[in-house]
């Protein structure tokens, strides 16, 4: 029954990194646009 | 919304979502059939969930768009940011599902009819994506993006009944079934409730976020805009000679 535990982990770890990966997307992008629309940074 | 209210909600979802994780791997025990294959169920119920919500905002907005009296660009910009966010939320079901099939079914995929729907939910909402991305103006891509959001959203009770309808591996509804009789482990019904509610409020969070970069996307677009024209201007009053 143990191996089921790699399963069990394997779900979590990518559903972990799937939502971190996005939400980090979207504050890096929102920053950028930010700096953008303020006229921080260059394009 | 202010930054704090923002920022409380952030902070809401993070805990939210670690006591489902701290309920669904250590405190609510192992399945009679599933053994600790049931604490995927943790996981694939809230998300499919969160999807069917998330394309269903998608569908109202889409309406309320369409509708003249109704019609304003935050609901296209609505529907898009919540497309996106079930489409993530899609892909994961699908992986999660297969990752619990494996050691359930003995398989990781089989073409039945409630997994290869969902499939097709995916890429119907991925093409609806990659449509929002084809330029032209905002009012055609407004209508055109309406209309593919209602058409996908066909498919959401065509799984949803797709085990019901047909012959399916994967089994019918279990917990809200009125035809069987369920017995379930009162911290198992809680973990399940409580990841479905801790998964509802990290939607709303994203659909905030990405609404929030739909705008700054939409801003940027129109600046983009604006200093094209200047410079168009500003080329043809240098006549030549």
């Amino acid at each position: 029954m143990e191996h089921v535990w790699g399963y069990v982990i394997a779900g979590y770890v990518v559903a972990a990194v799937g939502l971190t990966t996005y939400v980090g997307w979207l504050f890096r992008r929102t920053r950028r646009l930010r700096r953008l629309l303020r006229g921080d940074a260059d394009g | 919304m202010t930054f704090l209210r923002e920022r409380g909600l952030g902070i809401s979802v993070v805990v939210a979502l670690a006591i489902t994780a701290v309920f669904a791997l250590w405190i609510s025990p192992r399945d009679i059939e599933q053994g600790e294959a049931v604490r995927l169920l943790y996981l694939h119920v809230p998300t499919i969930w969160i999807a069917f919500l998330a394309f269903f905002v998608t569908a109202l907005s889409s309406v309320l768009w369409l509708v003249p009296r109704t019609r304003s660009t935050t609901w296209d910009l609505l529907a898009g940011a919540s497309a996106e966010v079930g489409v993530v939320f899609t892909g994961i079901t699908l992986v999660v599902g297969s990752l619990w099939g494996r050691p359930t079914w003995g398989t990781y995929w089989v073409w039945d009819a409630r997994l290869t729907t969902t499939a097709i939910l995916f890429f119907l909402y991925l093409g609806y994506l990659a449509l929002r991305r084809t330029g032209s103006t905002a009012e055609e891509r407004g209508k055109r993006c309406a209309i593919a959001a209602l058409i996908a959203f066909a498919d959401v009770p065509i799984v949803h009944f797709s085990v019901t309808w047909w012959q399916t591996l994967h089994q019918s509804g279990t917990v809200f079934n009125n035809k069987i009789s369920v017995q379930i482990h009162g911290s198992m019904a809680f973990t399940l409730l409580w990841s479905v509610a801790s998964f509802t409020l990290f939607y709303v969070y994203l659909v905030m976020r990405r609404l929030q970069l739909a705008e700054l996307e939409e801003g940027l677009e129109e600046r983009e805009l604006e200093i094209a024209i200047t410079e168009r201007v500003r080329a043809e009053q240098v006549v030549p000679v």
